[in-house]
């Protein structure tokens, strides 16, 4: 009979809403939470779906966010790479041939649409966002984002942000690029408020 | 004016003087074994493999990049994507028998010549040579050669690996020029792919492609049929 009121308990709690994110009831709320921020540290993994495999292409990173402007975006595995915003001013440096290049000043800029998401994801200003229309679905902690327009829609079908229970946090971004491709970036050890080295946001040496 | 014919005659000899580098032939070795040396660095199976790219440019540029790729060695089938360090698919095509059907292509990648040079690379270091196997032998250091013609004249030339050294493979155009080497590095990689494979265009606007493989695994036709392939 135990296996039985284990099954029933098992069901149950499958069967529950998922329990509502409190800070986030809406986007003013999330934006008051993410004002207090001063700063983000967290490593991530990337997770690379394509039709074509069966297993993800996994990467592992670090992220480091400054409020208001500074972000340290960088992968460790497969491929070394470091983007860095320092109060504003873009670069990105990728490990080639056994030393740290610096990226074209164009390539670098095409990538400041993304980073200027993130930076308005990480300061909780969804709405603001040029490229894409949030709604906010808190009864399960998430902020879908879809493109305003075409050109981005072709890249980009939607991105689904999922929040952490703690303040002004996020644990998962997902971007669906369609039904052959999508990405997840799952987010742990995420420290908020904790001590950051100088030299974060210079470039790699 | 004269200087100028001068060169121009001497330039023109150069290039008339150009041949394919001489084979001697071999008569030790069967045929097919001689093939199959030649052909190890390709697995015979179906497979799809995962590499992270290393691109070395023209003006000192440099890109990195992850590969997914799937493919059909009976059909002569390539499926190969692009992937940015960030996730983002940057190009997505599959080539059958020489057919390029592109899924998905972000600037700069959109380029149709881009998109054939891409997949012949690729195809290059995942696929055995389609040509006839025109000549077996050995070049001038001694080194077993298999010769494959190609339908508009061009060679291909496979070097295979002896004890610890790489396999080489040269791409010739049809008027003997070298356009394309690929050296494959410590072939003990899953399905006996190579662990990295290094390709060359040379000329004013060669490039380079440092290619390491992140894992690979067989597949069958079935994991093919089940993988339709949507058009974005």
């Amino acid at each position: 009979m135990a296996w039985f009121r284990l099954m029933i308990l098992g069901v149950a709690l499958l069967a529950a809403p998922p329990v509502a994110v409190q800070w986030a009831g809406s986007f003013d709320s999330i934006r008051q939470a993410a004002s207090s921020v001063r700063s983000v540290k967290a490593d991530f993994v990337q997770h690379k779906y394509l039709k074509i495999l069966t297993k993800p292409i996994e990467s592992h990173g670090r992220f480091v966010f400054r409020a208001p402007d500074s972000i340290r975006w960088e992968y460790k595995t497969p491929i070394k790479s470091v983007m860095i915003m320092n109060h504003g001013d873009l670069s990105r440096f990728t490990f080639h041939k056994d030393k740290w290049e610096k990226d074209a000043a164009a390539r670098v800029e095409a990538l400041r649409v993304v980073v200027d998401e993130i930076q308005s994801w990480l300061t909780g200003k969804f709405e603001q966002s040029k490229a894409f229309r949030a709604k906010l679905d808190t009864g399960n902690g998430r902020v879908l984002l879809e493109p305003r327009q075409k050109a981005m829609a072709d890249i980009i079908q939607r991105i689904v942000i999922t929040l952490d229970k703690r303040p002004a946090s996020i644990k998962q971004v997902e971007i669906i690029e369609g039904p052959d491709a999508s990405t997840v970036l799952d987010f742990e050890h995420v420290e908020i408020d904790g001590h950051l080295d100088k030299a974060v946001f210079s470039p790699p040496k | 004016m004269k200087t100028h014919a001068l060169i121009l005659s001497a330039a023109l000899l150069v290039f008339s003087c150009t041949s394919f580098p001489e084979i001697r032939p071999l008569e030790k070795m069967r045929r097919s074994d001689a093939v199959l040396r030649c052909t190890s660095v390709y697995p015979r199976k179906s497979f799809r493999a995962v590499h992270t790219i290393d691109a070395s440019m023209p003006m000192g540029k440099s890109s990195s990049m992850m590969g997914a790729s799937q493919v059909d060695t009976k059909r002569r089938t390539l499926r190969a994507v692009l992937v940015s360090i960030e996730g983002l698919t940057l190009f997505d095509a599959t080539s059958t028998r020489g057919v390029l059907r592109v899924h998905r292509a972000i600037a700069p990648f959109d380029d149709m010549d881009f998109a054939r040079g891409l997949i012949n690379d690729v195809s290059l270091v995942l696929l055995a040579p389609a040509g006839k196997l025109e000549k077996l032998g050995e070049d001038s250091h001694g080194r077993l050669v298999c010769r494959y013609a190609g339908a508009d004249g061009s060679r291909l030339d496979l070097i295979p690996a002896v004890g610890s050294s790489s396999t080489l493979v040269r791409v010739y155009d049809p008027d003997a020029v070298l356009v394309r080497t690929a050296e494959f590095f410590d072939a003990s990689g899953p399905l006996g792919l190579a662990k990295k494979v290094v390709l060359r265009a040379p000329g004013l606007v060669g490039y380079e492609l440092s290619l390491s493989l992140l894992g690979a695994e067989p597949i069958s036709f079935h994991d093919f049929a089940t993988t339709p392939m949507s058009e974005n």
